[in-house]
């Protein structure tokens, strides 16, 4: 599945980052800690979290992640999504809370 | 220059996790008997027993009053200041920034008021163990433009330490020092006990080389790596 797939079926605004789009995801993970995802995501994960700060971007640039999903309503920083626009990282979100999102996810086959 | 022996990370009872027995006149008393020079007085997002403590020691302990405020990405930061006033204003702006009272969570324990006799006068309502929804860069400006020295708490815990729930320092973040833990001591990182109850007093501290210890020099000694962390556990 892809970025732009994933972002259809389940409603998720985009936000910043549109060429990485046509990324294929890999995998998953749902946390807000931002060491625990630098220690267990792998490039082409989809990271879902409420964490709205700066430091988003470069984990998900370091990792290469497919692209951040924020969930539940929770709006980044400017400063975010400015350092996700300059660093083209692809930044979704979602009014539904992470446990719906992910939910989702691994019925659409994202394991 | 002198040798400054502190622990800038001890909280009092109007934190609901720590132990009765931290009333401003017991805290001294242990923090003499452990030969601390200096001390941190930091609540959870509170800085209303901090006068009394700063009163109870008198001329025998120099104390910085101040608070640790736990940011919207749930980091705590310790801001600690020359005198009661700027960190009672930064009280006031954190207070506005928690969400509402609502109910008391009694699992998280009372927050008491104390005075420097170790009477407790009153009870904190709000909710000061949740989140504010202030950033972390927007807790170190306001604390900084008060005077503060801010400090990230036990930063490599993942439960509320800089490291652990943002990963890295974020960058242009205006921090003055970053506390190690938990474990053992990291160079670099300067060491203070997060102590909520007396036997845990300066069993994590800082040394600082300084005239005086005020935030301004103390900042300095941190920026000069004139301080050394130790461990007496």
């Amino acid at each position: 599945m892809t970025v732009i797939e994933a972002a259809e079926s389940l409603g998720l605004e985009v936000l910043t980052g549109p060429q990485g789009l046509p990324r294929t995801i890999t995998g998953a993970c749902a946390s807000d800690l931002l060491s625990y995802v630098m220690a267990r995501a792998k490039p082409g994960y989809l990271w879902l979290t409420i964490q709205v700060h700066p430091n988003v971007v470069g984990v998900a640039e370091l990792l290469e992640l497919a692209a951040v999903v924020i969930t539940d309503g929770q709006n980044p920083e400017p400063a975010t999504l400015e350092k996700a626009r300059e660093h083209g990282v692809t930044i979704l979100t979602t009014p539904d809370p992470t446990y719906a999102v992910a939910g989702k996810l691994y019925g659409l086959g994202v394991r | 220059m002198s040798l400054w022996r502190a622990d800038l990370h001890v909280h009092t009872v109007l934190s609901g996790c720590a132990e009765p027995e931290m009333i401003p006149p017991a805290l001294v008393a242990r923090a003499r008997e452990v030969g601390l020079d200096l001390v941190g007085v930091v609540d959870h997002n509170a800085a209303g027993n901090a006068v009394a403590v700063v009163e109870a020691a008198g001329s025998n302990i120099m104390v910085l009053p101040g608070l640790e405020v736990e940011t919207r990405e749930s980091v705590h930061l310790l801001c600690l200041f020359d005198a009661p006033a700027p960190a009672l204003e930064i009280q006031e702006l954190v207070f506005a920034h928690l969400p509402p009272a609502g109910r008391i969570a009694r699992a998280f324990g009372a927050c008491r008021l104390a005075a420097s006799d170790g009477s407790l006068v009153g009870e904190e309502r709000r909710p000061l163990y949740m989140a504010t929804d202030l950033s972390v860069e927007e807790v170190a400006r306001e604390a900084h433009h008060r005077g503060a020295l801010v400090l990230a708490a036990h930063a490599h815990r993942r439960a509320h330490g800089l490291l652990g729930v943002l990963g890295f320092v974020p960058a242009g973040l205006a921090l003055d020092g970053l506390e190690s833990g938990p474990g053992g001591l990291q160079p670099g990182f300067l060491c203070g006990s997060d102590a909520h109850r007396l036997s845990e007093i300066g069993t994590r501290y800082t040394v600082f080389e300084v005239e005086t210890p005020s935030v301004e020099e103390l900042r300095r000694a941190i920026a000069e790596g004139r301080f050394r962390p130790g461990l007496s556990l």
